[in-house]
């Protein structure tokens, strides 16, 4: 007994974690008490956190050092507009929480041009890809050429389905439209399987936990 | 004429610096009184205001022709003072919901509601979090330090993996029930996602792990499929999907800017 | 969440294919996930052209280069996230390249420090010479607009406080133009933002992204066109990687688990819809 009282006081958080793994793992039989408190406690701890780092990480290095440590006062006016997000809790005075907030969205849609400029140009140009590519001695690289014929082809009867989603009198476009749906529901495929990969990654995770790090069943 | 203004934002000696902070608070207060006080008119457009002057100064900064010499236009040396305004701006939306968990939670231990020992749960540990964060910064206590280490690394960070785990279990029980051939379309995801499931686990590499690794037959190998469909079939489909994304993003950005865009948010009465 | 709700029983055969109780399906799956721990499992692992870009990307940095690290996750995503993060550490600390990181993401921000910290000590780099860790940041855009122009200024001091401007780290760190490589770890469509506001504003500027699985496939695009050198992708990504670092991770350690669950999907799949087929058949 007196091993694993000892086991316990040298690694707490193993322990600490291993029991709210466990709490909350009850869920997949069935919502319950257990696993009510363990949310709710996940949920504080969250909240905390985001407390400490807002006082840490962000009112420490931008609004104390620069206010006090260098002098630059006019800090004092960010956040006291900063201060108008709280009023989102007032039913009176709500819309003065969106002036701060029409603040960040216009920074944000402001930054977009040149999100949209930097992101999609070359996009566009990399998608016009030659037809016939030649290999290093001149031959033709049949493979590429296929592939290139490939992607233009998806490209193309993808925009097409999105273009012409309204319905269509002309029998190539309608079928170019087909077309493209089949091939979304081939990128959707690969969407599905990779994320098949994600979760189970997120479970593999936490037995290991369980079976490695805490009861030290497997190296 | 600027020179004024330079001077009085200048940075501030010890000696005068408490004044002139708590200037700027009451100033401050004087604003949001004024604010408060606003008829309701003129409310949607200041904010319209605001909006479009924080976008213009981006917007500007981007299309304004730089000077060749130095590399920069006029707005470059105020990006990254636009980025702290930015970061302290967005950090204090951190805690926003903070209010409402106090209001709901508090609530329920003062009228003793069901479940209120949960709530206290929830109230409790987000103080021993704030405390020992704060201490495990700018404390020196080794025990407390020790004690955040239980809370972040042993607890909040455990909880969150677990929550997320569970998807897994969800998916697998959703994959079975709802994942049926029931058109060509289905038919085309479903096969696509075996190909794609096989190239990327070892167990599906070792079934075609007899092919020869170079040549053409190369390519029949289980992870060069996957990666054929993800680099032509998927890369085409997701770009052209990103093309109507893109424009439709900017069109919206747009919206915003020029306080343009409708819905519930945008048009309720204020 | 709650108890399956109760159907009519299922007639025959067919019928029962398509009606296993999800316990059961619970029950497989924790054991296919566990099953390997105790009893590994070895598999030939590839790697894919992906990982190797950005391998090869790193490696083509002259050591004493200086790199970037932003690491965008929380513990929700760490099973893949943290191999890929520690990785990626220690591919540019055995390279002998500076680094800087950083996070958009409150959780991040310590993860990727309790990392680089544990990770200095084996490759014996010092914190402030070799490498720093610039804290949390919020918001993504105003942050990379001004880290394109001004570094040690966006970056002022470090998550300590401490004034960064002098540490040897930055020496030479004026603006993008100094960085050699960015990768960004994340669980976010974040890499839109490096690609929009940072991407193009270097040409020699290589940036490599290490997403979820799930977000994998949206990155091809950007992959072809070369604005992101090269992808880890998820668990898989990160495995490779580990091999191609020479170490053993906890992505490694995971394959085995992951190729069973992967089989045990794919049977449930392929047995409710025989059922399904077969149940249609009788119908029709």
């Amino acid at each position: 007994m007196d091993a694993v009282w000892q086991d316990i006081l040298s690694r707490p958080g193993i322990y600490a974690g291993a029991i709210c793994t466990i709490g909350l793992m009850t869920l997949i039989y069935r919502e319950n008490a257990f696993y009510r408190f363990f949310e709710h406690v996940f949920i504080g701890l969250a909240a905390g956190f985001s407390i400490v780092v807002l006082i840490k990480e962000i009112l420490d290095p931008f609004l104390y050092q620069p206010v006090f440590k260098k002098g630059e006062w006019y800090w004092t006016f960010v956040f006291m507009f900063g201060l108008l997000f709280y009023f989102i809790h007032s039913r009176k005075y709500n819309w003065l929480s969106r002036l701060p907030i029409g603040f960040l969205m216009g920074f944000s849609a402001g930054q977009a041009f040149q999100g949209f400029a930097n992101t999609y140009l070359p996009q566009l140009a990399k998608s016009f890809r030659p037809l016939y590519v030649t290999a290093s001695d001149g031959s033709l690289d049949m493979a590429q050429s296929i592939n290139n014929l490939i992607f233009m082809i998806v490209l193309v009867t993808v925009m097409s389905y999105f273009f012409f989603s309204f319905e269509q009198k002309s029998k190539a476009i309608r079928n170019s439209a087909q077309f493209g749906r089949w091939v979304m529901m081939v990128a959707f495929g690969a969407i599905f399987g990779t994320t098949i990969m994600a979760r189970m990654a997120l479970l593999f995770d936490r037995m290991y936990f369980i079976f490695s790090d805490w009861l030290k069943l497997v190296q | 004429m600027l020179e004024p203004i330079v001077r009085f934002f200048a940075p501030k000696p010890l000696s005068v610096l408490p004044y002139y902070v708590v200037g700027a608070v009451l100033f401050s207060i004087l604003v949001i009184i004024v604010l408060i006080n606003l008829p309701s008119r003129a409310r949607k457009p200041l904010i319209a205001i605001v909006t479009f002057l924080a976008g213009l100064f981006y917007a500007t900064e981007f299309f304004w022709p730089i000077d060749i010499a130095t590399n920069k236009n006029f707005l470059t040396d105020y990006l990254v003072p636009a980025s702290k305004l930015g970061s302290l701006l967005g950090g204090m939306t951190l805690t926003l919901g903070i209010l409402s968990l106090l209001r709901v939670h508090g609530r329920n231990i003062a009228r003793l509601r069901s479940g209120w020992y949960n709530s206290l749960a929830l109230l409790t540990a987000m103080v021993a979090m704030v405390i020992f964060g704060l201490i495990d910064k700018y404390g020196t206590d080794a025990t407390a330090k020790k004690v955040f280490n239980v809370l972040f690394e042993g607890m909040l960070i455990n909880m969150d993996a677990t929550m997320f785990s569970l998807i897994a279990f969800y998916i697998v029980s959703a994959s079975y029930r709802a994942f049926r051939i029931r058109s060509i379309e289905a038919t085309i995801l479903m096969v696509t996602a075996f190909l794609v499931m096989l190239g990327q686990v070892p167990i599906g590499n070792a079934l075609t792990d007899w092919l020869p690794k170079d040549g053409w037959i190369a390519s029949l190998r289980v992870e060069n499929v996957k990666q054929w469909i993800l680099s032509q079939v998927n890369a085409a489909a997701l770009r052209a999907i990103a093309f109507g994304l893109g424009v439709g993003g900017l069109a919206i950005s747009l919206r915003i800017w020029l306080s343009l865009e409708r819905g519930a948010y945008f048009e309720k009465e204020i | 969440m709650a108890m399956t709700p109760k159907t009519s029983k299922p007639r025959d055969l067919w019928e029962r294919l398509q009606a296993i109780d999800r316990r059961v399906l619970y029950t497989l799956l924790l054991v296919v996930i566990t099953l390997p721990l105790f009893k590994p499992i070895r598999l030939p692992m590839v790697t894919m052209p992906s990982t190797q870009k950005l391998y090869q990307a790193i490696e083509s940095v002259p050591q004493g280069g200086f790199a970037i690290v932003s690491a965008t996750w929380s513990g929700g995503t760490r099973a893949e996230n943290m191999p890929q993060t520690e990785a990626i550490l220690r591919h540019l600390m055995k390279r002998r390249l500076r680094v800087a990181i950083f996070s958009f993401d409150q959780q991040g921000s310590q993860f990727s420090y309790n990392i680089a910290s544990r990770l200095a000590k084996e490759y014996g780099y010092e914190y402030g010479k070799d490498w720093v860790h610039w804290g949390y940041r919020p918001i993504v855009g105003v942050v990379l607009k001004s880290l394109v122009r001004d570094i040690p200024s966006t970056f002022a001091t470090d998550r300590d406080g401490k004034p960064t401007r002098d540490m040897p780290v930055m020496k030479g760190i004026k603006d993008i133009k100094n960085v050699d490589v960015i990768v960004e770890i994340a669980a976010s469509g974040i890499y839109m933002d490096w690609i929009g506001l940072v991407v193009g504003a270097n040409p020699n500027l290589k940036f490599g992204f290490c997403p979820t699985a799930v977000m994998a496939p949206e990155t091809y695009p950007y992959m072809d066109s070369g604005q992101i050198v090269g992808i880890m992708e998820g668990m898989r990504g990160a495995a490779e990687y580990e091999k191609l670092v020479n170490t053993t991770g906890l992505a490694t350690k995971g394959m085995g688990s992951i190729s069973l669950a992967h089989v045990l999907i794919m049977v449930l799949i392929i047995i409710g819809n025989l059922g399904y087929l077969a149940t249609r058949a009788r119908g029709s």
